[in-house]
């Protein structure tokens, strides 16, 4: 009686995952040829028979296709690039020197340029301003999970005075801001403070980002938030820093 | 066939569920929350490094099953312009240097004495009574009587403006909820903690508050006086006024007195009556002397639940009021029957002749948020139509536990 449950039961995993693919591939075809194709060039327009394989490039495609994960040049998994939102899952940030360190492709310094608007210049598209990058890779050259602690927190400084326009986009912004004060709290404790406060004065170098940034804090006033318990901090970091050496 | 499939699918969330209600903080019940109240040279980020610190402390100070039962939450009172009015009298001292401007604003370098100065001058115009502005007060003592409704003890801990918050909230609070109300009043710009003469923590060296007491005329009443010396402890802070450089400095006598009072006002306060469940989203209505507006909460499931449907799958409305006031209360008690997807929120003038002015407080995992919603008479006598006031997101978070939005 068990066993035929049990067969029931596979046949049933069976029709529903073969059913459901059979639908899902239809929906993501595009993407996932777009993907294998980026992956192992020698497979353009190979055609279907290739396509199809089981091999681990197509596997990994159909999972960031399905989780909208793909990007098409810097993918969270094994082409040769290290997506920097995906430090501790992505094959190819792992063992390598930390992609932002000096000497390793940091943009150069946009001098007053930089801060002539409120974004500045991201002149290699890596979403954050270059200043602030180069301040990052080269203030903490020796601490890969505090550098990405502080892009984490760099991120939410930027949502939070380039797309605070309402109340409730700043409520929102204010958890991104949370969320990256307990990461950082988690690696450095109370010394988080000082680093959070250093990075944020080398953020606010013009008094336009300075008023921009004010801007977002008075539609915060009277309003109440919570916190994590301590335990919880590791949660909050977009990384596993953990997984991070040092 | 289509049973197995659902009861497989069940279990599968289910499992999903659990594996992710255990390691959430908000899944756990919580006997007191205690709020950090800020003061007015402090910018949200920073108020939420002082609950840090403050929570950091008794961490330390209490015995594990003391400190698991606290809850922490800020309650951010607005700066009134002063930073950017210092930044923009300073700045050309400064020649320009914005950075090196927040480097003194948040302690990282020596404050000057011309800094110092003008951030005094500023401040000491600013009248008392503008300070404490109508809706950020009426919000916190949302909050804190929705809290108290729970069953829960309320405890502030308030720096500098925030005792002025924090004495107002007090007198807004009936005289049992008064009971379950407490404060640890830190560099009190106040005459009084809670209507008397409690204890408080105010620096020798704080040049704030020396000038606000040299400067009677400033406020209407003259600020509590130090009472406490920190010896050797240098800091960047030479206002002597930052909760974070100035009180909670390592070690420091000031330290050690806000953490001892903490723990001894936590000891001193009434566990009050629960009126209302307690839970991971709650929602309260408030409204005025008419008799009767109604609230409604249409769960993810589909469920509408209201005063003809008490019960749903998810939560429940335990509190019904027909006869002026309020509340009305919604929760779902626990992560257990906590659902993926959009809860929405809505209200429904059912019975009353003039215009009401309501008020729904929800408090949805980490976040809380208070509308208030001015309800013409007009549509008196509408039953089933409620007016969608907000929406509540709920998924699952993507390092494990749950993510909560709330949206209008």
């Amino acid at each position: 009686m068990k066993i035929r449950r049990q067969i029931i039961l596979a046949v049933v995993l069976l029709l529903a995952s073969t059913s459901g693919w059979g639908k899902e591939k239809a929906k993501l075809g595009p993407c996932v040829r777009q993907c294998v194709q980026a992956f192992n060039p020698s497979l353009a327009d190979s055609g279907a028979q290739e396509f199809m394989a089981e091999d681990f490039r197509s596997r990994d495609c159909v999972r960031l296709c399905k989780e909208n994960l793909y990007q098409g040049e810097c993918n969270p998994a094994a082409d040769n690039c290290c997506n920097l939102d995906y430090l501790d899952s992505d094959p190819d940030c792992q063992g390598e020197p930390p992609p932002d360190q000096p000497g390793n492709g940091l943009p150069p310094d946009p001098g007053e340029a930089g801060k002539e608007t409120l974004e500045g210049i991201d002149s290699d598209g890596d979403g954050i301003r270059d200043d602030i990058q180069r301040y990052i890779a080269l203030t903490y050259p020796g601490s890969q999970k505090t550098r990405a602690a502080l892009r984490q927190l760099t991120f939410a400084l930027d949502k939070s005075i380039l797309e605070s326009p309402d109340e409730e986009s700043a409520l929102n912004n204010t958890e991104l801001m949370h969320r990256a004060t307990e990461c950082l709290w988690y690696i450095h404790s109370d010394q988080s403070i000082k680093f959070k406060n250093q990075l944020k004065a080398e953020y606010l170098n013009t008094l336009k980002r300075s008023r921009a940034y004010l801007a977002y804090d008075s539609k915060l006033s009277g309003h109440v938030f919570g916190g994590k318990d301590f335990d919880e901090y590791k949660t909050s970091c977009t990384f596993d820093p953990d997984l991070m050496e040092d | 066939m289509k049973n197995i499939i659902y009861i497989f699918i069940s279990c599968l969330l289910g499992t999903i569920l659990l594996a992710e209600s255990s390691a959430a903080s908000i899944c756990d019940s919580k006997e007191t929350v205690v709020y950090f109240g800020n003061g007015i040279k402090t910018t949200e980020d920073e108020a939420y490094d002082s609950l840090n610190i403050l929570k950091k402390q008794l961490h330390m100070a209490l015995p594990t099953e003391k400190y698991e039962l606290l809850e922490f939450k800020v309650s951010y009172n607005g700066t009134h312009g002063l930073p950017l009015d210092l930044l923009e009298s300073t700045l050309q001292v400064l020649s320009g240097n914005t950075s090196r401007f927040w480097r003194l604003f948040w302690g990282l370098e020596i404050i000057p004495d011309w800094f110092a100065d003008k951030f005094i001058l500023l401040s000491s115009v600013l009248d008392k009574s503008a300070l404490v502005t109508t809706d950020s007060l009426k919000n916190h003592v949302t909050t804190y009587k929705t809290k108290i409704a729970e069953g829960k003890k309320v405890l502030l801990v308030a720096h500098s403006q925030g005792n002025l918050f924090g004495n107002q909230a007090y007198w807004l609070l009936n005289s049992r909820e008064q009971q379950s109300f407490g404060m640890v009043s830190v560099a009190n710009v106040d005459n009084n903690v809670l209507g008397a003469d409690s204890p408080y923590t105010t620096l020798e060296t704080d040049k704030v508050i020396m000038a606000l007491l040299a400067a009677q005329i400033a406020l209407p009443s003259r600020p509590m006086e130090p009472n406490t010396e920190n010896l050797d402890k240098e800091s960047a802070d030479s206002l002597g006024h930052s909760f974070i450089e100035s009180y909670m400095i390592k070690s420091s006598n000031s330290e050690t007195k806000i953490t001892q009072q903490v723990i001894t006002v936590l000891e001193s306060l009434a566990t009050p009556s629960q009126f209302v469940e307690s839970g991971v989203i709650t929602i309260s209505l408030t409204w005025g002397s008419e008799p009767d507006v109604d609230l409604h909460v249409y769960e993810p499931n589909g469920m509408q639940v209201f005063w003809n449907n008490l019960q749903g799958y998810s939560g429940a409305l335990d509190r019904d009021d027909r006869s002026g006031y309020g509340p009305e209360h919604y929760t779902v008690p626990a992560c257990e029957t906590l659902e993926r997807g959009i809860y929405h929120v809505g209200l429904d003038y059912f019975k009353g002749d003039e215009p009401e002015l309501a008020t729904i407080h929800i408090e949805a995992g980490l976040l809380v948020r208070t509308y208030e919603i001015a309800i013409p008479s007009e549509i008196y006598g509408s039953s089933n139509s409620p007016e969608l006031i907000a929406n509540i997101l709920v998924k699952g978070g993507e390092n494990g536990g749950y993510d909560f939005e709330i949206y209008e």
